[in-house]
């Protein structure tokens, strides 16, 4: 079989190749170099939000939608409607493999199915 | 039994639901991000401050439709977790990790540039804003990209190996998953009709303001920018639709066959261009497939091959396992009952796969194992009753092709005349008849692009993972009454979040009408 793999190498490398030139814009652009720099560069992102957040005409409206909606989302439908089932009922993940592979094995769907089931447990005993 | 069915259809319908009300915001984000950008280019480009006020109106309608859309596709997840757990486990790393890294892009890239774009005017260089608008457009593309590779992974499932132990699909080769035919054809697709989306809703939009004799300068110079951005849209989207076909064909040809309603093949087989299903046609049956039917000769193999003298298969072809060469031979493929034998018997070695680990018989989970991996191809086959229930529901996939196509032509026109109105015949800028073409676009392109989405999703059924897992064997062991429910609560939801999005939209645009948008910055 061959080696998985997955999120180990494949995640990072994306974000690696991604965020390293935008980053390094960012640098170049603003021509961090000292750590006064990087005071200033950080008092001027909180001025730039601080100073968006007070002018906001349109956006106050919109910020209500995304917190109420945030607010519904999250704490009524995720807490009280969709728990992650496998995650919540089971404490492994040996378990929950188990729990699937019953699901998959004996699930109801098929007739044929069925009696084929049958006769091998006929046959086991 | 009937209430598994039942949860079954309430679940499809329930993500179905989630899924249509997200991508009614999705394309204009995509699309209306890109325009913005290009409108802010040539500001920086121009030095015309105009050029600043069109953006910052444009760049409000994007910020209304953001902020409503944000995180409506995170309630997919949560169903995932609850409806859809065998599935959900099912899919192992393959789902997670592309759904992890469209996460982070959408939190950090995103959000971090949407700020400088909002909150950054006169307060960055204009070059500085310029690439944080770019990198917004660049960044919501690039998580699309994400949601749709595990989307046609569902479609086209490769680069992975089924492990019987963890029960789960182990990633193999990323660069597989990530960029085949079938997921690359599928993001260029839906990004581009992104793009056609938000050209047509800029060109509509800026056709009202034409009719309300309102900022028309702005309205010309919008509209201008959004026909292009469209026309490229749209010829991107067919260009890349074509590219589809052939996957679809290659990968999925019972859902070709159910988007033309096709039952028997042949070679050169036509397109149809016009027609209806016949409600009653059943696969074996020597009823008539398509009523008040009109044919473009070849259309189809052309479509599905590129070469107007090979063979498309028909539903009954798939099911018999028949194909023909270019030369008229008979090729025998593997038919729908020996699919089903297969998946069966794969299903019936994971069974002795669970009784030999639970006795602790490695020798016979090895060769348990085997068997699986033998029949894996068409595991999903063992859950059918018979070859007919993998025919997906033909007469809502053909229509929704259908539609999509009538639409996407008549786009193509659409942009061409906007064009031509905008830069050699302006005189018709002042028609009202092009006003309405151009507002009563704006609901027709928004039905062309969920339309594809039916065509996509509708046509693979009964597949949730293309040969492998159909809809009845990823679902959770829930009751369906509370699937009931939570469609009902989201059907109110989302519905009060549309009428939010319309109703602040509308608004805006209509109070920006009675100010000069060109000043207004």
């Amino acid at each position: 079989m061959r080696k998985p793999v997955g999120i180990s190498t494949g995640f990072p490398l994306a974000i690696f190749c991604i965020k390293t030139p935008v980053i390094g814009y960012f640098l170049l652009h603003l021509r961090i170099d000292t750590n006064t720099a990087m005071k200033t560069l950080l008092a001027r992102v909180f001025a730039m939000y601080r100073d968006g957040f007070r002018n906001m005409t349109l956006g106050r409206t919109l910020w209500l939608v995304i917190a109420v909606k945030l607010a519904i989302i999250f704490l009524v439908v995720k807490l009280l409607f969709f728990p992650d089932r496998l995650a919540s009922d089971y404490d492994t993940d040996s378990e929950r493999s188990q729990a699937v592979r019953d699901a998959l094995v004996a699930e109801p769907q098929n007739d044929d199915f069925n009696k084929h089931i049958l006769t091998n447990l006929q046959n086991n005993e | 039994m009937n209430d598994i069915i039942s949860t079954v259809d309430w679940s499809r319908a329930q993500f179905a639901l989630t899924a249509m009300y997200h991508w009614l915001f999705v394309p204009l984000t995509i699309g209306l991000a890109l325009i913005v950008a290009v409108m802010e280019t040539i500001y920086v480009r121009t030095g015309l401050e105009k050029w600043k006020g069109i953006t910052k109106f444009w760049m409000s309608l994007f910020g209304i439709n953001f902020a409503i859309g944000v995180a409506t596709g995170i309630i997919l997840e949560f169903e995932f977790g609850t409806n859809w757990s065998n599935y959900s486990w099912f899919v192992g790393d393959i789902f997670g990790a592309p759904l992890a890294i469209e996460g982070i892009f959408a939190f950090f890239m995103e959000a971090t540039f949407v700020a400088v774009m909002f909150f950054g005017w006169n307060k960055v260089s204009k070059g500085f804003h310029l690439a944080s608008t770019w990198l917004v457009a660049f960044g919501v593309a690039l998580s699309a990209l994400w949601i749709l590779v595990a989307n046609a992974w569902m479609q086209n499932p490769v680069g992975m190996q089924f492990d019987p132990s963890q029960m789960r699909n182990v990633m193999d080769n990323f660069g597989e998953v990530a960029f085949n035919a079938v997921s690359m054809n599928k993001f260029f697709h839906a990004v581009a009709s992104g793009w056609c989306l938000a050209g047509t809703f800029v060109v509509g939009v800026s056709c009202w303001l034409l009719w309300r004799k309102s900022n028309v300068n702005a309205a010309r110079s919008s509209l201008k920018v959004g026909a292009w951005v469209g026309l490229a849209g749209i010829v991107f989207t067919m260009w890349t639709g074509d590219g589809s076909a052939v996957q679809v064909a290659k990968v999925q040809p019972m859902k070709l066959a159910a988007m033309e309603g096709l039952y028997d093949g042949k070679i050169g087989q036509e397109l149809v261009a016009f027609g209806f299903v016949n409600p009653d046609k059943r696969p074996g049956d020597n009823l008539e497939a398509i009523k008040c039917e009109f044919a473009l000769p070849y259309g189809l193999s052309v479509l599905a091959n590129h070469d107007p003298n090979t063979f498309v298969p028909g539903i009954n072809d798939l099911i018999k396992g028949v194909s023909l060469t270019p030369d008229g031979d008979t090729v025998n493929t593997v038919s729908y009952a020996e699919r089903i034998t297969m998946g069966k018997a794969a299903r019936t070695a994971l069974l002795d796969y669970d009784r030999a680990l639970k006795a602790g018989d490695e020798a016979a989970m090895s060769d348990a194992q085997a068997r699986i991996a033998e029949n894996f191809k068409y595991f999903g086959y063992g859950y059918l009753d018979k070859p007919e229930d993998a025919v997906p529901p033909v007469g809502l996939t053909f229509y929704a092709f259908h539609i999509m196509v009538y639409i996407g032509g008549y786009l193509l026109l659409f942009f061409i005349v906007a064009i031509f109105a905008s830069r050699w015949k302006t005189s018709w800028l002042e028609k009202p008849w092009l006003h309405w073409v151009g507002i009563i676009s704006i609901p027709l392109v928004w039905i062309c692009s969920q339309a594809g989405w039916v065509v996509a999703e509708v046509g693979r059924q009964p597949w949730v993972i293309q040969d492998l897992m159909p809809t009845n064997a990823a679902i959770s062991d829930v009751p369906a009454s509370a699937v009931q429910f939570t469609f009902w609560m989201f059907a109110v939801l989302f519905t009060a979040l549309l009428a939010a999005e319309v109703s602040i939209m509308l608004r805006y645009i209509a109070r920006s009408s009675r100010k000069n948008i060109e000043l207004s910055h």
